[in-house]
C-alpha cells in the first residue's frame, strides 16, 4: 500500500503532462483530462481514508527512498491523522475547482496545467517527511500560484502576484535558514533532514553563538520557522498580502488559496514548529494566542467595512484562521483538535463562499456590495436566484458557525481549548463570533433582500454544472456539522500525541 | 411503564423528518407538504401527551426523571479521555413543556395551512416551521447546556428565516438581521458561560452542574476577579436576555412581526422567547449560587413595565401584541428573580397558550380584512364572532382577570415580588421590582382592552376610507388587498378551531386545578394543585452521585423506588421558608391589589375607547407619547449611534488603516527601502567601485544589483527559472 501516496502525488503531474500534450485548440479535451485526473485523485484519497488506521498516531503509507544521498536527502512520504483531512480537502477542492473553471477560456492549456501542478505541490507539502523535499514543494508551489494570479487574475493582478510571491518568499527564507540550522545542529547525519527525527524537543539545550552572544537555539529557530508559517496562515500583522491576492485571483485560485494554501501555514506549526521546538512553543504560546486573537477581531472588523464581497470574505479568512491559531496556542486536546477540524471546515465553507462569489461575478462582472459611487451593487438576489441563495445561506451560516453546520463544532472546541489556558483571551474572542455573524449577515441583507436591482434582472440562476460542484461542499458542511466523529476519529490520535508532547514542556 | 429512547425521540425526530422532506421535495408534494409538517407535529404531540399523562397522573414519583446519554464524538487518545455526550433529560417540567410546545405548535401549523394558503411563501414557510418546532422540542429534551445551545442557535436561524421570509421587503431584511444579531449578543455570552462551566466542572450536563453546586465545587473559583458562579450565571442569563428579549436586548422582538403572523405566534408563544426563560429556570440553582437573582428580578421588572408603557400607544394590532409579549416575558424573568420558580414556569405555559391564541386571532383578523392598523378597524365583533370570542378570552387571561389563567400565574409572581421587595429584608431599592410589576399589570389590562375595544367594538371605520388606495401595503403577509367588503366569519376548521381550542385553556382552572387521583392522595394525604406538585426548583443535593442510563436502556422505575418523594411548598429556592406566613400575607395583599389594578385598567380603557369620556394619552401627554412611540429611542440609539457611528466608524477606520497605512507604508515600504538600496548600490558600484577599480567586489555588487533590478522590474518569472535551473543543475552535479 505504500505506493499509494506516490500515485496521489504524481497523478496530477501525469495529468499535467496529458494537458500539455493535448492540442491548444481542443479546450474540451484539456478540461476533461484535468477533470478525470482530479476525479481519480479524489477517489484515491477516499481509498486512503478507508485504509487509514485511526488508532495509531504514527505516519502511515510511508514511502522512503534515498534521493540525494550525499546530503542525506530522502524522498520520504507519509501521512498521519493531521494530514489526511488536508489531503482529502485538497483533492476535493481541486476536483471542484476544475468544474468551476469550465468557464475559463483564456489560454486554458496553461491554466489547467498550472492548476494540476499546484495540486501536486500542495500534496507534496503535506506528504513530505523530509525537510528538503518539504522546502522544495513549499517553494515550487509559489510558481503556479504566481502565474495563475499574474496571468488569469483581475485588473491589478501583477501587483498582487508579486506581493504574494515576495511576501511568502520572504518568510520561507527564514524557514530555509531554520532547516539548514537544524541540519547542522543534528550533526548532518543520515536523519538530519528527517522531520520526524527532529521532533520531541531535542534542541531544548542547544545554543547558538552570534556575534559573541550565546542565545537559545530552540527559541531563535522557533521564531524563524514561525515567520515562515505565520506569513502563510496569515497571522496579523503579516496578513495584508491576502486581500490583494484574493481580490485579484481567479475564482478557482481563490478557492485553493483560502481552502488549502493557508492551511499549509498552520500545518507547518503542527508538523514542524510545535513538535520540533515544543519548549519554545509553550513559552511563546501567549504571543501566538494574542496574535491569533488580534487576527480574529481585527480581521472581522476590517471585513465589516469592505464594500467588495471578495475582499470581505478574504478578511473573514484572516479572522477564521485566527481561530485556528487560537486553537493551536491552547495546546489542549480540545483546542488542537478544534484547530485541525477548523482547518478542514474553513476549507469547505470558505471554498463555498469564494465559489459562490465567482458564480455571481460571472453574471455581474463586478463584486461591489456598494459601488464606489454609493449605489447598491446588488439587490433582491434572493428573489432572482433562489437556488443560488439557498446554497449561499448554507455556506454563509457554516462560515459564521451556526450549530448543525460544520464551523460551529470546531469553533466551540477551540473555545473550550483556550479557556483552560487563556481565560481573558477567550472572553475577548467571543466578540469575533459576534462580528463574524454581523458582517456576513449584513452583506447578505444588502445583496439578497429588497426589490430586485434592475441590473440583476438578467442574472440566471445556477446551472446544473454549478449545482453539481456545490453539492459535495454542501454535503460536507452539513454532514460534518452533525457527525464530526468521522473526521475527529481520524485526527485525534495524531493530535493527541502532539498535545502530550507539548504537555511535557508545560510548567 | 417503560421508557426507551424510542418512546421519546419521535417527539423530536418527527418534525425533523418533515423538515427534511419538505426542504427537498416540498415543492413536489400536494399543498407543498403543509399537511406533512402538521402531521409530524401531531405525532410529537401524541408522544408528548403520553409522557405528560404518565407524569401528571402519578405513574412516577414527583422527582422522577429519565436521563439517557450517548456519545456524540470522542476525542480520547492514549493519555486522556474526553468525549462529548448528548442525551435526553426528561423530568416533570420537560413533560409539561413538551406538551405545551407540541400542542401549540400543532394548532399553529393547522392555522397556518389556512393562513398561508395561496401565499407565495407557503412552501418555504412549512420548511422552517417544523424545523423551528423540532429545535424547541430538542432544546427541551436536552440534558446539557451544549446541546441546548445547539438547538437554541438553530431556533435563532429559523426565526431569522421566518422573519425575513418576505425577502422582497427591505424591512424584512432589516428585521431579520436585527433579530439574529441582537440575540447573538446574548448567545456568545451563553457560549462563553457554557465553555467556562464545561472546562471547570468537566461537564455541562444539568445534573452534573446541580451536583457540583451541592458539592461546593464552585467555591473559591474566580474568573477575571469575580466569582466563578457569578460569572457563569451572568453569562447564561445574558444569553437568556437576548433570547427572551429582556431590556436592553429587547429591540428585536417587536420588529420580528415582519414575518407571517402564525410565525410570530410560534416565536412569541411556544418557541424561541420561552427558551431564555427555560434556561434561566434550568440553571436556577446557579443563579442563586451566583447571587444574581436580584439582577434578574430588576431586569424582568424593567422589561415588564417598560414594554407595557410602549404597548399603550401602539396602533398596529401586532405591535401591541409584540410589546405585550415583551412585558409578559419580563414577568416570567422577574418571577424567576424573585424566587417564584413555580409561578414563573406556569406563566411560561399560560402565556404561551393565550399569546398563541392572540396572535392567531390577529392573523385571523388580518387575513380577513387585510388591515392591521387599529384606528382603521373597529366593530369587528359582528363579523368575526369566533375570533372575537377567542381573543376576548385571551385578553381576560393576559389582563389578569380572576378565574383566567393569566391571573393564576401572574398574581403568584406579583405576590412573591411583593414579598421580595418589601418583606424579605432585601435592599430597599429592590422595592422597585413589585412597584413596576404592579404598575405594568395595570397597564397590561389597559392596553389589551384598548386593543379589544378599538378592534372589535364601536363602529367599523374601514368603510370611511376611500376605496382607491389599497390597505394591503401595511399587510405583513404580502396579500393583495381585496377591497373592503368584510365577509361574515363562518366556522372554519383550520381558521377557528385552533383559536377556540386554545381559548378553552385560558381558564385558570386548568393550571390551578387540583387532582384527586389516588396517587397524589396517598402520597400527600390531601388535595394539591398538580402544577405545584410537579414543578419545583431542582434540589441540588438529590443529584449527587446520580447514575445516567445508557442510550438503549429501558427505563421502568416507578415511584416505589423513590420513596423519599416529598412536597415542599417553596417560594424561594432555599427550601422551606421560615417566613411562610409573611409570604402568605404578601400573596393575599398581592391578589387583592392585582384584581383592583386589573379592573381599573380595564375600566380606564372602557372610559377612553367606549365611553370616550376620558381623552386618550396622545391628546393629553404628547411628549410622553412621542417618547413611547419612539420606544424610548433605544432602536435609534443602537442603530444610529452604536452601530452606524461606533462600530462601522471603527471598522472603516481600521480597514483604512490596514490598506491605506499599514499595507502601503509598512509592507510596501520595503519596496521603497529596496529602491534606496538599489540606487545606493548602483551609485556605490559606479562611483566608488569603478573609481577604485576593485574588480572582485564590483562583481558581487553587480550581482546584487541584478537581483534587485529583477525584483524591482517584476521579472520574477526569470528569477524563478534561474532559481530552479540553479537548483536542478546543483542537484545534478551532486548526484554524479
Amino acid at each position: 500500500m505504500s505506493g499509494i501516496l506516490n500515485w496521489v502525488l504524481w497523478l496530477p503531474i501525469i495529468g499535467m503532462v496529458g494537458v500539455l500534450l493535448t492540442p491548444k485548440e481542443n479546450e474540451k479535451a484539456i478540461k476533461l483530462v484535468t477533470l478525470v485526473t482530479t476525479a481519480i485523485t479524489l477517489l484515491l484519497t477516499i481509498v486512503l481514508y478507508l485504509k487509514f488506521d485511526t488508532n495509531t498516531p504514527d505516519m502511515q503509507f510511508v514511502f522512503k527512498i534515498p534521493w540525494i544521498a550525499q546530503f542525506n536527502i530522502n524522498y520520504s512520504l507519509g501521512i498521519d491523522g493531521i494530514t489526511l483531512p488536508m489531503t482529502f480537502l485538497n483533492a476535493l477542492l481541486f476536483f471542484i475547482c476544475t468544474l468551476s473553471s469550465w468557464t475559463v477560456h483564456k489560454s486554458p492549456k496553461g491554466y489547467f496545467a498550472l492548476l494540476l501542478m499546484l495540486q501536486s505541490t500542495v500534496f507534496g507539502v503535506f506528504f513530505s517527511l523530509d525537510f528538503f523535499l518539504f522546502y522544495v514543494y513549499w517553494e515550487v508551489m509559489l510558481l503556479p500560484m504566481f502565474f495563475l494570479i499574474g496571468i488569469w487574475g483581475g485588473e491589478n493582478r501583477e501587483y498582487a502576484a508579486i506581493k504574494f510571491f515576495l511576501y511568502t518568499f520572504f518568510g520561507s527564507i527564514f524557514m530555509l535558514v531554520g532547516i539548514i540550522a537544524l541540519y547542522y545542529a543534528s550533526g548532518a547525519g543520515p536523519e538530519s533532514f528527517n522531520i520526524l527525527a527532529h521532533q520531541g524537543g531535542k534542541f531544548v539545550n542547544e545554543t547558538l553563538t552570534i556575534f559573541g552572544h550565546t542565545i537559545s537555539f530552540e527559541k531563535t529557530m522557533f521564531w524563524f520557522m514561525f515567520l515562515g508559517f505565520a506569513i502563510k496562515v496569515p497571522v496579523f500583522p503579516f496578513h495584508t498580502w491576502l486581500p490583494h491576492a484574493h481580490v485579484q485571483a481567479p475564482t478557482a485560485v481563490s478557492v485553493i488559496l483560502a481552502g488549502v494554501l493557508l492551511k499549509m501555514g498552520t500545518y507547518g506549526f503542527l508538523r514542524i514548529a510545535f513538535p520540533i521546538f515544543p519548549a519554545a512553543a509553550v513559552e511563546y504560546s501567549t504571543i501566538i494566542a494574542v496574535l491569533g486573537l488580534i487576527s480574529v477581531i481585527y480581521g472581522a472588523f476590517c471585513a465589516m467595512a469592505q464594500d467588495d464581497v471578495k475582499k470581505l470574505v478574504a478578511y473573514s479568512s484572516v479572522s477564521h484562521m485566527g481561530f485556528v491559531m487560537l486553537g493551536l496556542s491552547a495546546m489542549t486536546v480540545q483546542g488542537m483538535n478544534g484547530a485541525v477540524l477548523q482547518m478542514f471546515n474553513h476549507g469547505t465553507s470558505t471554498a463555498m463562499m469564494f465559489l459562490l462569489i465567482g458564480i455571481l461575478y460571472e453574471r455581474s462582472h463586478h463584486r461591489w456590495i456598494v459601488k464606489p459611487d454609493g449605489s447598491k451593487g446588488f439587490g433582491g438576489l434572493y428573489t432572482k436566484l433562489p437556488k443560488y441563495s439557498v446554497v449561499f445561506i448554507i455556506g454563509m451560516f457554516a462560515s459564521l458557525g451556526l450549530p448543525g453546520l460544520s464551523g460551529f463544532i470546531s469553533e466551540a472546541l477551540i473555545f473550550l481549548g483556550i479557556y483552560q489556558r487563556f481565560t481573558t483571551i477567550t472572553v475577548i474572542a467571543v466578540v469575533g463570533l459576534l462580528i463574524g455573524a454581523a458582517y456576513l449577515l449584513w452583506m447578505f441583507k444588502r445583496m439578497f433582500f429588497g426589490e430586485v436591482n434592475p441590473e440583476c434582472e438578467e442574472y440566471e440562476d445556477m446551472d446544473n454544472r454549478e449545482v453539481f460542484y456545490m453539492l459535495p461542499l454542501c454535503a460536507c458542511v452539513i454532514f460534518f456539522g452533525i457527525f464530526p466523529a468521522p473526521l475527529l476519529n481520524v485526527m485525534k490520535a495524531s493530535v493527541g500525541q502532539l498535545v502530550d508532547l507539548l504537555a511535557k514542556f508545560q510548567v | 411503564m417503560e421508557y426507551t429512547v424510542g418512546s421519546i425521540a419521535p417527539i423530536f425526530l418527527a418534525p425533523v423528518l418533515a423538515f427534511i422532506i419538505n426542504a427537498f421535495f416540498g415543492r413536489k408534494l400536494p399543498r407543498q407538504g403543509d399537511w406533512l409538517a402538521t402531521l409530524s407535529i401531531f405525532i410529537s404531540f401524541i408522544f408528548s401527551a403520553r409522557i405528560f399523562s404518565d407524569f401528571v397522573f402519578g405513574k412516577f414519583a414527583t422527582d422522577f426523571y429519565v436521563h439517557k446519554t450517548f456519545t456524540w464524538f470522542d476525542l480520547s487518545h492514549a493519555s486522556a479521555v474526553w468525549k462529548v455526550d448528548m442525551g435526553i433529560y426528561l423530568d416533570n417540567m420537560a413533560a409539561i413543556m413538551l406538551l405545551m410546545v407540541s400542542g401549540i405548535a400543532f394548532l399553529i401549523h393547522l392555522f397556518s395551512t389556512w393562513y398561508m394558503d395561496h401565499d407565495e411563501k407557503h412552501g418555504r414557510f412549512f420548511v422552517f416551521l417544523p424545523l423551528f418546532t423540532s429545535a424547541m422540542l430538542g432544546m427541551v429534551l436536552s440534558d446539557n447546556l451544549f446541546s441546548l445551545f445547539i438547538f437554541w442557535e438553530i431556533m435563532g436561524f429559523c426565526s431569522y428565516s421566518l422573519i425575513g421570509i418576505y425577502n422582497k421587503k427591505e424591512k424584512a431584511g432589516d428585521a431579520s438581521l436585527k433579530a439574529f444579531m441582537t440575540t447573538r449578543v446574548g448567545d456568545v455570552f451563553l457560549l462563553l458561560g457554557i465553555v467556562a462551566l464545561w472546562m471547570v466542572l468537566g461537564s455541562v450536563t444539568y445534573v452534573d452542574i446541580y451536583a457540583a453546586i451541592a458539592e461546593g465545587k464552585f467555591a473559591g473559583q474566580t474568573v477575571m476577579g469575580i466569582s466563578f458562579a457569578t460569572f457563569t450565571a451572568l453569562c447564561i442569563f445574558l444569553g437568556a436576555m437576548g433570547k427572551s428579549a429582556q431590556f436592553p436586548l429587547h429591540v428585536w422582538l417587536p420588529d420580528a412581526m415582519m414575518g407571517p403572523t402564525p410565525g410570530s405566534a410560534l416565536i412569541h408563544a411556544a418557541t424561541m422567547v420561552t427558551a431564555g426563560v427555560w434556561v434561566t429556570l434550568r440553571m436556577y440553582p446557579l443563579m442563586v449560587l451566583g447571587d444574581i437573582t436580584w439582577f434578574i428580578a430588576v431586569i424582568g421588572a424593567i422589561t415588564a413595565f417598560g414594554a407595557a408603557t410602549i404597548a399603550t400607544v401602539q396602533t398596529d394590532i401586532k405591535a401591541v401584541l409584540a410589546y405585550s409579549t415583551l412585558s409578559q416575558l419580563g414577568y416570567m424573568i422577574m418571577g424567576v428573580g424573585v424566587g417564584s420558580y413555580n409561578a414563573a414556569f406556569m406563566h411560561v405555559i399560560t402565556h404561551a397558550v393565550f399569546k398563541a391564541c392572540l396572535f392567531l386571532s390577529a392573523g385571523s383578523i388580518i387575513h380577513t380584512v387585510h388591515e392591521q392598523e387599529m384606528p382603521k378597524l373597529g366593530g369587528l365583533r359582528k363579523y368575526m364572532p369566533y375570533t372575537h370570542f377567542a381573543m376576548m378570552a385571551c385578553t381576560l387571561a393576559i389582563a389578569g382577570i380572576p378565574f383566567f389563567s393569566g391571573f393564576v400565574s401572574k398574581d403568584r409572581i406579583l405576590g412573591d415580588a411583593l414579598y421580595f421587595g418589601f418583606m424579605a429584608g432585601q435592599n430597599p431599592m429592590l422595592a422597585i421590582v413589585p412597584i413596576l410589576g404592579f404598575a405594568g399589570a395595570g397597564l397590561t389590562a389597559f392596553y389589551m382592552f384598548r386593543m379589544m375595544f378599538l378592534t372589535f367594538y364601536g363602529e367599523n371605520r374601514m368603510h370611511h376610507d376611500s376605496h382607491g388606495h389599497g390597505h394591503g401595503h401595511k399587510d405583513a403577509h404580502g396579500h393583495e388587498s381585496h377591497g373592503h367588503e368584510i365577509h361574515q366569519e363562518h366556522l372554519d376548521v383550520r381558521q377557528n378551531v385552533p383559536l377556540l381550542l386554545l381559548s378553552i385553556f385560558t381558564l385558570g382552572f386548568w393550571f390551578a386545578g387540583t387532582l384527586t387521583g389516588q396517587s397524589f392522595g396517598k402520597v400527600f394525604g390531601k388535595k394539591v394543585e398538580w402544577f405545584k406538585v410537579l414543578v419545583e426548583a431542582p434540589r441540588v443535593e438529590q443529584f449527587v452521585g446520580h447514575n445516567r442510563q445508557p442510550w438503549g436502556s429501558v427505563d421502568s422505575r416507578d415511584k416505589t423506588e423513590l420513596p423519599h418523594a416529598h412536597y415542599h411548598h417553596q417560594s424561594g429556592y432555599a427550601g422551606p421558608n421560615p417566613d411562610d406566613h409573611k409570604i402568605h400575607k404578601a400573596h393575599t395583599i398581592g391578589a387583592i391589589a392585582s384584581i383592583i389594578i386589573a379592573f381599573s385598567g380595564v375600566f380606564l380603557a372602557f372610559l377612553m375607547y367606549i365611553q370616550h369620556t376620558v381623552k386618550p394619552w396622545a391628546d393629553t401627554f404628547s411628549g410622553i407619547t412621542t417618547t413611547l412611540q419612539n420606544k424610548y429611542y433605544f432602536d435609534k440609539f443602537y442603530i444610529d449611534v452604536l452601530i452606524k457611528k461606533g462600530l462601522l466608524g471603527l471598522n472603516r477606520g481600521l480597514a483604512w488603516f490596514d490598506m491605506g497605512v499599514y499595507d502601503r507604508f509598512a509592507v510596501d515600504g520595503w519596496a521603497a527601502v529596496n529602491r534606496v538600496l538599489f540606487t545606493a548600490s548602483r551609485w556605490f558600484d559606479n562611483v566608488v567601485i569603478d573609481a577604485i577599480g576593485v574588480d572582485g567586489t564590483g562583481v558581487a555588487v553587480n550581482l546584487f544589483n541584478l537581483v534587485l533590478r529583477i525584483v524591482q522590474s517584476g521579472k520574477i518569472q526569470f528569477y524563478f527559472i534561474m532559481l530552479i535551473m540553479v537548483l536542478v543543475s546543483y542537484i545534478w552535479t551532486l548526484k554524479f
